[in-house]
């Protein structure tokens, strides 16, 4: 090796080698793997996949549509049916979004029709904060660290990166988006907990998803506590995470108006 | 899982010299890992799961980076908390990330992963010429672009 090799190979050593690796986002990379999979899987056997996962919708225009020859209880009147009206109402409209898990925080709003929001994350332990913005599917992140200069990711992106903005363990299940997806799962056990609150207990990719919704005024989603409980095997034994995760949905419907950053380094 | 742990926290680094960007990097790593996933049963009899991954880090980016023809991280900033660099690695990372892609990697192979040529060769797929061509050309461009005096001490080295 010469000098010039010598040189190189020691910066590029010293340029990473103080890199922090942070912990693996497990959880998401299961979930990606097991959709991934799945993907794969359905191009096989035909459709499979889609028969579950719009299984609860399929559900619910079956039973609706028997439901005027049981009058005894009419189909609207089941707790799970109640919460798949109550997702699909707070489905694709925009709102405000406070999730917490943990010690980190994240607040937001997010359009989807116009794919436009925002991520502002933080820890309660202190540390960096993650920011994000999402304007007509372009994203822009920073962080405090970045004297508010952003970057500008390419692509057009339609959902904001929750992964991201929280613990990447808990943080795409905390994406309302997926939430609603996991609460209207066929085979979601629902029962009535109070006026306007549902329990739940639903399996999702392999993880037990138990919890809370509660209904505001306008028989939309205003709060889920849930647990997820996530079963792998490391070193050949069992090992069971848990995470406990709050989603506070607020102003549906309200315009989401998101600045453009000013100081933008554009990643090409 | 014992595989996913043990290879972000290896291949996090390679992915960062070969991305330039945490954010990318990370991407990268997990678009790898999950493709990795994908074929677990096949590749599970694999004899060097981690070569493996190398080689899909190496030529997944080199498919990125061709898709969006030209890369070029104008500056560095930082979208976490990182260590910053002294000037001269800020430098030598520019010129890095001015390299073509499949240049970059061979560097990075060869001199970070510490490859032979020929290991660097059956990482990307190609032949021991190649490697060796591209990996000139590389470090005549790292002396071209990187002005520190040490850089151009050994011309009449090679």
């Amino acid at each position: 090796m010469n000098t010039l090799d010598a040189q190189l190979a020691s910066r590029l050593h010293d340029m990473v080698d103080g890199e922090v690796g942070a912990e693996p986002p497990t959880q998401m990379l299961l979930t990606r793997g097991r959709r991934a999979r799945h993907r794969r899987a359905a191009a096989v056997v035909t459709a499979s996949l889609a028969v579950l996962t719009v299984g609860g919708v399929a559900a619910t225009a079956a039973v609706q549509s028997s439901a005027p020859s049981r009058p005894a209880v009419t189909a609207a009147e089941t707790p799970e049916l109640q919460l798949v009206a109550a997702v699909a109402a707070s489905e694709n409209v925009s709102y405000r979004v406070r999730v917490r898990s943990g010690s980190e925080t994240t607040e937001g709003a997010f359009d989807p029709g116009t794919a436009t929001g925002f991520l502002n994350s933080s820890s309660s332990t202190g540390g960096v904060v993650y920011l994000e913005r999402l304007i007509n599917g372009v994203r822009f992140v920073s962080s405090s660290g970045s004297k508010d200069k952003w970057k500008q990711y390419p692509g057009k992106h339609d959902r904001l990166a929750y992964d991201r903005a929280l613990n990447s363990a808990v943080g795409a299940s905390a994406d309302p988006k997926q939430l609603f997806e996991t609460l209207r799962r066929a085979g979601a056990k629902v029962t009535q907990a109070g006026a306007g609150v549902y329990h739940f207990e639903v399996e999702h990719s392999g993880d037990t998803f138990v919890g809370d919704v509660a209904l505001s005024a306008d028989k939309r989603i205003a709060k889920v506590t849930y647990k997820r409980t996530s079963r792998d095997e490391k070193d050949g034994q069992a090992v069971t995470s848990t995470s406990l995760v709050t989603v506070e949905l607020s102003g549906y419907g309200l315009p989401v108006q998101v600045k453009r950053p000013t100081d933008v380094i554009i990643v090409k | 899982m014992a595989f996913v742990e043990s290879a972000w926290q290896r291949h996090l680094r390679l992915a960062l010299l070969l991305t330039g960007d945490r954010w990318q990097a990370e991407e990268l790593l997990q678009d790898s890992l999950v493709r990795i996933y994908e074929r677990w049963r096949k590749l599970a009899q694999h004899d060097d799961l981690h070569a493996y991954l190398r080689r899909a880090l190496a030529n997944n980016h080199t498919s990125m980076w061709r898709r969006r023809r030209r890369e070029s991280l104008v500056a560095d900033v930082p979208d976490r908390a990182a260590a910053a660099g002294s000037e001269a690695d800020v430098e030598v990372k520019r010129a890095l990330m001015a390299l073509p892609a499949r240049q970059r990697a061979v560097v990075v192979l060869r001199l970070y992963e510490d490859l032979s040529e020929r290991q660097t060769a059956e990482a990307l797929g190609c032949s021991v010429g190649t490697v060796k061509s591209q990996y000139a050309r590389a470090l005549e461009k790292l002396r071209h672009l990187v002005r520190e005096p040490s850089f151009h001490g050994d011309r009449g080295n090679r």
